[in-house]
């Protein structure tokens, strides 16, 4: 630091211009404290954006950036655990609770000085649903394919929309579906630099990386940051969008930030030890390395929030895939199949793996075992009564008994029908996934079954479990960026015809009871708006899933945010990003560059 | 002058063109493509994926998978600067000229040119600083200790240069960063602060240079120690050469002599080697910038490689040989300017030779050819050819390998047996062979050695420190530590409980050997509680014992050097002798070979092959084989080249003729007359050789690209230490044990390849492998 002082000084950061742009009458006038323009906020990135227009397939970190520039007509705020206005100034339901209309705030401008009005709300929806015909097939297809699509079919029909005026938009919906706000926080594109290219075809071309290398400013958005420049495995930097749409209540135009800079570091470890060592001023910690960084909280004036349990989560699974492959082969080998159908037999491996001792080994004790699919982060969609199955290989031992299971002399374990119990852990290639891998195949060899380890990249991974169900058991991890959770967003894992209802995906008709009881509820949960019900039905969803065992809960470990303690406005919330806020957020003593580092 | 640069140059084409076939090649052979990833991810319509398959020619017309030839074909013509429209992108029609197009980056979605335009420089100045670095400390160096001959600076440069050598670079790197992180002096990563962003044109020069500094030390420090061996070798002979008697007699001063007749001539192998010291960091950068995150070529064609983003890997790797090319050119010129009795035009070559090279080309693109028409018109013959060669090679390559390693070790037997006794004579020499029988012998009896299994966990005790021990009841006692409280990494010793260490104790049965069965083990803890463990190198992230997994990781560790350098010679031999003996086409066709196998660089060709041989379901057996395979394919080439060099000469000397009119057959004349005269070289190269073996192990395995858990090698447990900071920053300093080891080991080789050297071959003139 010291040193890159003395190169410093004839580096000073040009000043931000702001406040030549009147604030506009709707602009929305924030409840946190005024505070004072200036500052410089650094950030770590592990992984790089690959394309600035959101409707090209791309990953979490470039979601996350262009949140920044660009917003939704909602938003959701994680202290009220609401929905907030965004771009829409306020919106209200119809009567029978299929029409959503949407007014837009006005006199409100692109971050290039042109007018946000409802054309470029329409315009974006286009840019999802147009379809046009395939002239191979015939069919319909979206001109722009992306994920998008689907998300605004529901039960299969498309949803309607349409401009009321130039500040209103209206959705129509063929039946009442609850989590429709929690789908349309969509960014909403400028129709007046993307029509053209939506017209002539090369739409998908649209900002791409390259773009924000050599011409930043024509990404244009509405969000409270807009690209000053981009270095592909360098950084990113941001700097405030003068025409934001907030403003503070001493009427001073957010954000306070000169400049928010987003660093790439390919390691996550490298990015912790940025933090730990000052050199940037906010980062998730992992509950392994907070005991270290703990440490030199005093040093670089930083502090540690406890987030408590994080809201990501893992599980194991057996295939019980009942179909047979094209050559009329079964994907699991039968007698596989009737171990891995047998709820007993699920419970004595879920009783046998000993996720605490994984928790005190890995997480130095910060952490938990999971009982659900909806994590305890979910408030209360999460259902707190379940079974626990605390690590008990006794209790795994009567279990596998009853089902009929025997050691031999060596202490292996035999089914009733005298196969030996062995089978194939697939995992990802990553260095987190193999010691727990490892840990299981240390419990199971305790329990007498013979596991073997097999690794393969993600994607092979997720073909083969999705793919060609070529595999035993298996283990993933979720986690989710947002704090706004609607159980919804994973159908498609309740659902038995869902495509990640992973132990038996895309079933015709459900295979078993519970499996068709949590398809009637998760229906059930869709079509009222009523909170309460909606959670009792979820809750009865959990209590099914946790007897019945089809999932293999892993554990999560406690969620740590440092951030500096210069930044004013910080609230951290329990779930999702912790600069949700970010354009409130800003410091007294914003100084230039370098000294921040002292 | 500049004919001979234009010929250079020209001669680049064909070598482009061979490496950009060969890499094509391995990408296609790796399982998967770009779009299996989003293929896999559900959400995303198979409507996008089909139209992006069409978008990136991996599918034709009627959405077929297109061959391989067919995707290179689409390179080919789209870099081509002569173009003939309407082609893809082509829209004018007829032949015209256009800029060379190399592609998009499929991940980025950018122009692969503009994605290097930003990485080149950044690596090629990494490359150039490292190379001044050691050249800066390794000429000085190498020109005292040759002065000062014998001193005791000479001794400790010695000693320096093993240590230098004997590091594996990642982990250097490891620990620079940790130096950085901790002392806050030098910057810990990247290549620029995020100041720089707003600084003039200067400062911000010197900001880059600034994050230069540490990338500079950790990359070039490796080299320092070879060359300075090498300036100190020539020095000495050229100090004792008859132009400096001559220069002495007409009373130069001393000074003059040294710097001005002496130096100029010892310094020409350094520039001899610098268009492949350039490559070589060319890779070496690979993991630096990895560690250091230093953004540059190796970082960018590493993610690519992983990705399967192919115009970038193809367009990175042809930069890298091109850049090894100039290398060689600048390196050939500097050798022009220094040395005016070089004359740059070298040998003329004869009409004879430009026929045979068009033999070669016929021959190269037959076999071309025959694929594509196997390709078009039974391409399921090809698959099952292909699926049969992987597996046929990986069989023969078991017995070649085992076959190896038996005539390579029966060789060195023999020769051992006659070296032993002076070897032995040599203090070094007998502590570098008496270190290496120690830890071959712990690998061998690594089970007996051994406390426990490699997978036995405790995981009430991660990160547990070594065991400390205490004299008690007549016995030796382990004291039982607990932690000071659950979650913390921190262990105590309450009361005073303990444990007796019992020797040749019974414990879980094993086979020695694999073949012996045995029950007892060196020592076990002779105690009831099954939580109490004897540590005596700390425990890992589960409780396993460090030892434990040390003494088994070196079964692999140490046997991949072995078996990998045996398949090397004995490749190497057999080509190197049969190009040497019989000249001509052979020798032109295996010596281009040669040339296109070492103009790649090493880490690049070596994760290609991993990725194009690699199966998920391989047991940890043949993902032990083909790591074998995959660096001794690496390594045979430089070997050969040797080999046939020395062959030429030797086959000139009476007794092969001799041989030769007796009517002897070629196999016999090489094993019976060329083999012998070669042994002693082959020993000393295989000697200093193994370490790069041991060193490409670990960087593999570190790179998480070679051996697995739950098996255990040294680069694996070192990649565990590093995917950590915790181990740094709790000071867990007995995870870095491998590392240690390591050290101990190539340093021991090497220290042994020295004296042997010096023994066989008193003028050093054998280079290291």
């Amino acid at each position: 630091m010291s040193a890159s002082l003395w190169l410093c000084g004839c580096g000073e950061p040009p000043a931000i211009e702001r406040g030549q742009h009147p604030v506009p009458e709707d602009a929305l006038v924030t409840s946190s404290e005024p505070g004072a323009y200036g500052g410089f906020f650094v950030l770590n990135e592990t992984t790089q954006p690959t394309t600035f227009n959101p409707q090209v397939p791309n990953n979490l970190s470039t979601n996350l950036i262009l949140s920044r520039i660009l917003s939704g007509l909602i938003d959701f705020d994680p202290r009220t655990e609401q929905f907030v206005p965004a771009l829409a100034r306020s919106w209200e339901v119809s009567d029978d609770n299929q029409s959503y209309t949407f007014h837009l705030r006005r006199d409100i401008r692109w971050s290039d000085g042109t007018p946000f009005t409802a054309d470029d709300v329409i315009f974006t929806f286009d840019c999802i649903l147009t379809e046009v015909e395939d002239p191979t097939t015939g069919k319909l297809r979206p001109k722009y394919p992306s994920r998008y699509y689907q998300q605004y079919h529901i039960n299969g029909e498309k949803l309607r929309y349409r401009k009321i005026d130039a500040h209103t938009v209206r959705f129509d919906l063929p039946t009442v579906y609850a989590p429709f706000l929690y789908d349309i926080g969509q960014p909403i594109l400028p129709k007046h630099k993307l029509h053209e290219s939506f017209e002539d075809g090369s739409f998908t071309k649209q900002w791409s990386t390259q773009t924000a290398i050599e011409a930043p400013a024509e990404i244009v958005g509405t969000g409270p940051f807009r690209i000053h420049s981009y270095k592909p495995g360098e950084r990113l930097v941001l700097t405030p969008n003068p025409h934001f749409w907030k403003v503070d209540s001493a009427g001073q135009r957010l954000p306070y930030l000169d400049y928010l800079i987003v660093k790439f570091v390919a390691e996550s470890n490298t990015a912790v030890a940025h933090f730990a060592t000052g050199k940037s001023d906010a980062s998730g910690i992992g509950a392994e390395d907070v005991l270290w960084v703990r440490r030199a909280e005093a040093t670089y004036d930083f502090t540690i929030y406890e987030r408590g349990p994080s809201t990501s989560v893992n599980f194991f699974w057996f295939n019980q895939h009942r179909g047979q492959n094209e050559a009329g082969e079964p994907f699991v080998a039968p007698h596989k199949l009737r171990w891995f159908t047998d709820k007993r037999f699920r419970q004595a491996v879920h009783y046998g793996t000993n996720r605490q001792g994984m928790i005190n080994a890995l997480l130095f004790g910060k952490g938990e075992p999971l009982t659900s699919i909806i994590p305890p982060a979910q408030g209360r969609w999460h259902n707190p009564d379940l079974p626990t199955y605390d690590y008990d290989p006794e209790r795994a031992r009567e279990l596998l008994r009853e089902a009929g299971f025997y050691w031999d002399e060596r202490g292996r374990l035999h089914d009733r029908e005298d196969v030996p119990v062995e089978f194939t852990l697939l995992l990802v290639e990553a260095a987190s996934y193999d010691t727990i891998g490892v840990t299981f195949v240390e419990n199971m060899k305790a329990l007498g079954m013979a596991v073997k380890m097999e690794r393969a990249d993600f994607a092979t991974l997720l073909s083969r479990t999705d793919g060609t169900f070529d595999y035993d058991i298996t283990m993933l991890g979720w986690g989710s960026s947002s704090a706004a959770y609607d159980p919804s967003g994973s159908k498609a894992l309740f659902l038995s015809s869902g495509k990640y209802h992973q132990w038996h995906p895309e079933q015709a008709e459900p295979a078993t009871e519970w499996e068709a009881r949590i398809d009637e509820l998760i229906g059930l949960q869709e079509r009222t708006l009523d909170m309460e019900k909606r959670i009792a039905y979820m809750h009865e969803v959990q209590a099914i899933l946790a007897e019945e065992l089809p999932l293999l809960y892993g554990f999560t470990p406690y969620g740590y945010t440092g951030v500096k303690n210069q930044w004013r406005n910080l609230y951290v919330p329990a779930a999702g990003t912790s600069l949700w806020n970010i354009e409130a957020i800003w410091t007294p003593q914003a100084e230039a560059p370098g000294e921040g580092d002292l | 002058m500049l004919a001979f640069i234009l010929r250079r140059l020209l001669s680049l084409i064909p070598l482009l063109l061979g490496v950009s076939l060969l890499v094509s090649l391995l990408m296609y052979l790796s399982p998967g493509d770009f779009l299996t990833q989003a293929r896999a991810a559900k959400d995303i319509d198979p409507a996008v994926i089909e139209q992006q398959e069409r978008q990136l020619g991996l599918v034709d017309e009627a959405g077929e998978p297109t061959a391989w030839y067919v995707r290179y074909g689409y390179w080919m013509v789209n870099i081509s600067p002569v173009k003939y429209g309407p082609w893809v992108g082509e829209p004018e029609r007829g032949l015209h000229f256009g800029w060379p197009y190399f592609g998009e980056s499929w991940t980025y979605k950018v122009e692969v040119l503009t994605l290097l335009k930003q990485r080149v420089p950044a690596t090629f100045i990494l490359s150039l600083t490292s190379i001044l670095f050691a050249w800066s400390i390794a000429i000085p160096l190498g020109v005292l200790a040759a002065i000062y001959k014998d001193s005791i600076f000479d001794r400790l440069s010695a000693l320096l240069a093993y240590a230098a050598l004997s590091i594996p670079e990642f982990f250097l790197a490891i620990l620079a960063v940790y130096f950085a992180a901790v002392t806050g002096i030098f910057p810990e990563g990247g290549r620029s602060s995020v100041e720089s962003e707003f600084f003039s044109f200067g400062p911000r020069m010197l900001d880059y240079a600034y994050h230069l500094i540490l990338p500079t030390i950790v990359l070039g420090i490796g080299s320092v120690a070879g060359m300075m061996r090498i300036m100190r070798a020539n020095f000495i002979d050229y100090m004792q050469a008859e132009f400096a008697t001559t220069a002495r007699a007409k009373g130069l001063r001393e000074r003059v002599i040294m710097f001005k007749h002496v130096l100029r001539n010892a310094i020409n192998p350094l520039i001899t080697s610098f268009g492949y010291a350039f490559s070589s960091l060319l890779s070496g950068a690979l993991l630096v910038e990895n560690v250091m995150n230093y953004p540059g070529l190796g970082q960018l064609i590493y993610d690519a490689l992983i990705r399967e983003d192919q115009y970038v890997v193809m367009a990175g790797v042809l930069i890298g040989v091109v850049m090894l090319v100039f290398g060689n050119l600048l390196a050939d010129l500097l050798l022009g300017w220094s040395d005016p009795r070089i004359r740059l035009e070298g040998g003329s070559r004869g009409g004879a030779l430009s026929r045979r090279a068009n033999l070669v080309w016929f021959f190269i693109l037959g076999m071309i050819a025959l694929e594509i028409l196997l390709e078009a018109f039974a391409p399921a013959l090809l698959g099952v050819i292909a699926v049969g060669l992987k597996y046929l090679g990986l069989l023969l390559v078991g017995l070649l390998a085992i076959a190896c390693v038996l005539l390579v070790g029966y060789i060195v037997c023999l020769l051992f047996r006659q070296l032993l006794g002076k070897v032995l004579r040599r203090p070094l020499g007998a502590a570098a062979l008496a270190v290496l029988a120690v830890l071959y012998c712990s690998a061998l009896f690594a089970p007996f050695f051994a406390p426990y299994r490699i997978t036995a966990q405790n995981l009430d005790t991660p990160y547990h420190p070594p065991s400390s021990y205490t004299w008690k009841d007549g016995g030796l006692h382990v004291k039982l530590l607990e932690k000071e409280a659950v979650g913390s990494p921190t262990y105590v010793h309450r009361g005073d409980r303990t444990a007796a260490v019992r020797f040749f104790a019974k414990s879980e049965p094993y086979k020695l050997l694999g073949l012996i069965p045995m029950e007892r083990k060196l020592f076990q803890l002779e105690t009831d509680d099954p939580g109490a463990r004897i540590y005596l190198l700390g425990s890992d992230d589960t409780g396993r014992d460090i030892f434990s997994r040390l003494l088994h990781g070196s079964q692999i560790s140490l046997s991949i050097g072995f078996i990998g350098i045996s398949i090397t010679l004995i490749l190497g031999f057999i080509v190197g002798s049969l190009a040497g003996y019989y000249g001509g086409t052979v020798d032109f066709v295996s010596m281009r070979l040669v040339e296109l196998l070492m103009s790649i660089p090493a880490l690049y060709l070596l994760l290609a092959l991993r990725s194009a041989l690699m199966n998920p379901d391989f047991s940890p057996t043949q993902v032990y084989m083909v790591i074998v395979v995959i660096l001794s394919v690496i390594g045979w080439a430089g070997t050969a080249r040797i080999i046939r060099g020395m062959t030429l000469s030797i086959r000139n000397r009476s007794f092969v003729l001799a041989a030769e009119s007796m009517g002897q057959s070629v196999p016999r004349i090489l094993i019976k007359h060329i083999l012998p005269n070669l042994a002693s070289y082959l020993l000393v190269a295989a000697t200093l050789a193994i370490p790069g073996y041991i060193l490409a192990e670990a960087a593999l395995s570190f790179l998480g690209l070679g051996i697995s858990e739950p098996s255990a090698s040294w680069g694996l447990m070192l990649k565990q230490s590093q995917g950590n900071m915790i181990v740094f920053f709790m000071n867990f300093w007995w995870m870095l044990t491998p590392g240690f080891a390591i050290f101990i080991t190539v340093i021991a080789y090497n220290v042994l390849g020295d004296v042997l050297r010096d023994i066989v071959d008193p003028k050093g003139q054998i280079e290291r492998g």
